[in-house]
């Protein structure tokens, strides 16, 4: 059975791309930019920047969710190492209590 | 609305604004073309390019035909020997050639020069009508080889195919000379 993807690697999924196209867009409207005759852009003479500005606001909303990935993993790991750590001291205060009770 | 809260709570703000730019990314690179395939098509194929004619001195209103001398050719589709020129006309376009001859002969040696025209009716050569213009009704019974840039017209209607012939009719008559001389017809296809 096919495990769901969570969120998280859904926007992880999402950043990577938006970056990827953000930084081809960018690339595009600000160096490669070339007007062919008898060809229209819907957006007319604004396309260019439309491009542009498209292309960096992907960039930095797709970082952000790498961003918010790595952050939201490595607040998994400290939550899982410390309820780990939690458990294991549970289990050491058992032991003593135990201990104490044997001797008496 | 639930569909966009739902997606909201996957993507969250950033991820909603992340599509927004990749949608203006996507806006911006749509485009609107129109191509066109031109296909060339030629009306006008030359067949003989050069000719020898034996002149007299002393000839008056001799005939010679280009191709051929001093008699008709005897015609033969596959060999652009045997015409001056073909036109083919497609069902859209009908066809003028002006001739002319790219020098007038000189009057002090002949005395008239008169270029005609014949076509290949698919029995015989029959004479084809000059006009003077490429489009107009006016007809000319020649073109004066002795007259600086006198031309002629053929007009030839739609979805025909005809192979012609130039015929001259000259008289060299006024020197006892035997210097070569050299005759360019030239033909000008106006579709």
């Amino acid at each position: 059975m096919k495990r769901k993807a969570s969120y998280a690697e859904i926007r992880l999924t999402l950043g990577v791309a938006s970056v990827g196209i953000g930084l081809f867009a960018a690339n595009l409207a600000l160096f490669h930019w070339v007007e062919q005759t008898g060809i229209y852009h819907l957006l007319g003479n604004y396309a260019q920047y439309i491009c542009a500005y498209g292309g960096f606001g992907a960039m930095i909303f797709g970082s952000m969710l790498i961003n918010d990935f790595l952050v939201q993993r490595r607040r998994a790991i400290a939550r899982e190492d410390l309820s780990k750590f939690l458990v294991d001291l549970n289990a050491a205060k058992e032991k003593k209590v135990v201990v104490r009770k044997t001797r008496r | 609305m639930n569909q966009f809260r739902k997606l909201k709570l996957i993507l969250g703000a950033k991820g909603i604004l992340c599509i927004v730019s990749l949608t203006m990314v996507v806006l911006a690179l749509v485009t609107y073309s129109a191509t066109v395939t031109m296909t060339p098509t030629r009306q006008f194929t030359i067949g003989a390019s050069s000719a020898s004619w034996t002149v007299y001195v002393n000839d008056v209103n001799k005939v010679e035909y280009l191709p051929g001398g001093a008699s008709e050719p005897t015609f033969n589709a596959s060999n652009p020997d045997t015409y001056a020129f073909k036109v083919i006309t497609d069902a859209n376009r009908n066809c003028s050639i002006k001739i002319e001859l790219t020098t007038a002969m000189n009057s002090s040696k002949f005395s008239n020069f008169n270029i005609t025209t014949k076509y290949w009716t698919g029995a015989a050569w029959a004479d084809a009508t000059l006009y003077t213009t490429a489009t107009g009704s006016t007809t000319k019974p020649y073109i004066d080889g002795l007259v600086s840039s006198d031309a002629g017209y053929i007009q030839q209607g739609v979805s025909t195919t005809k192979y012609y012939l130039i015929e001259v009719t000259y008289s060299y008559d006024k020197v006892d000379e035997t210097t070569q001389v050299t005759a360019t017809f030239q033909y000008t296809p106006f579709p």
